[in-house]
């Protein structure tokens, strides 16, 4: 991954094959991997009011993944925003559009998270690499790295990402 | 480097229960708790997108989170802080809402 070029709010990105395969690779993943609904409150919610808001934010949350993916297949598939170069790709984005990706990729890293048990990786807790939770692992590694790059894209430092 | 701009937050309306009370002031706090999976990064970048912060302010709330376990970002109406909670979620980081003290 290479930032080719930037000016205020566009930017131009080389990604080699395997980076791009892998980069799509993840971003499918999010329809295969279910995610926890969140709480409203850090209690458990009593109130009927509140319990009726959480399950406002559930539904709208639901609604927000599948406009996601749907903004990430149209980002992604669009011409004018990723064409081929040699064996690689050009994105050519907008800061927002680079939200929209970064959103994804986290989306996946969490949802890989959750079905490995989220673990606590600050206190040690590694889980052994099986056939069962290999996938869940090689996501949580790969979003790491997209993640890392694109956000040192966006604040202007991509040689340290 | 412009930041991608969030949806504003909707006009303040007060939560259902605290109608009746004729309570004039925001009363949620909008808290931002630590996990161990989310990139510290990302949590700037976050913070910086749903609430406008430049970077000091986003990272200084960020390791806030990092070291004390949660931070509290703003101070609402109910419906500003559900909302805030809302986009912080939408970006997947555990954020809550909690009825202030006073």
């Amino acid at each position: 991954m290479k930032l080719i070029s930037h000016d205020e709010n566009r930017f131009v990105l080389r990604l080699d094959k395997r980076e791009h395969d892998a980069l799509m690779a993840v971003l499918g993943l999010r329809a295969h991997l279910p995610r926890k609904n969140p709480s409203l409150m850090a209690d458990t919610v009593v109130d009927p009011k509140l319990k009726e808001a959480e399950s406002d934010l559930h539904a709208a949350l639901e609604e927000n993944r599948k406009d996601l993916s749907n903004a990430l297949a149209r980002l992604m598939e669009d011409p004018e925003k990723v064409s081929t170069q040699g064996r690689g790709k050009i994105l050519k984005m907008e800061a927002s559009e680079l939200d929209l990706i970064l959103q994804g990729l986290n989306d996946a890293r969490i949802a890989a998270w959750e079905s490995l048990g989220s673990p606590d990786f600050d206190q040690g807790q590694r889980p052994e690499v099986t056939e069962d939770n290999f996938l869940g692992l090689w996501t949580i590694q790969a979003t790491d790295l997209f993640q890392s790059f694109l956000l040192a894209v966006l604040r202007g430092d991509p040689e340290n990402p | 480097m412009p930041a991608p701009v969030p949806s504003p937050p909707p006009q303040t309306k007060e939560a259902p229960e605290e109608q009746s009370k004729g309570q004039k002031e925001p009363g949620f706090l909008v808290v931002c708790w630590n996990d161990p999976i989310n990139i510290m990064a990302y949590v700037t970048h976050v913070f910086q997108v749903v609430f406008g912060w430049d970077r000091k302010r986003a990272e200084k709330h960020m390791f806030e989170v990092h070291e004390q376990g949660r931070s509290v970002l703003t101070r609402e109406s109910f419906e500003k802080a559900e909302f805030y909670v809302h986009q912080l979620q939408k970006y997947s980081l555990q954020a809550t809402l909690e009825k202030a003290d006073a």
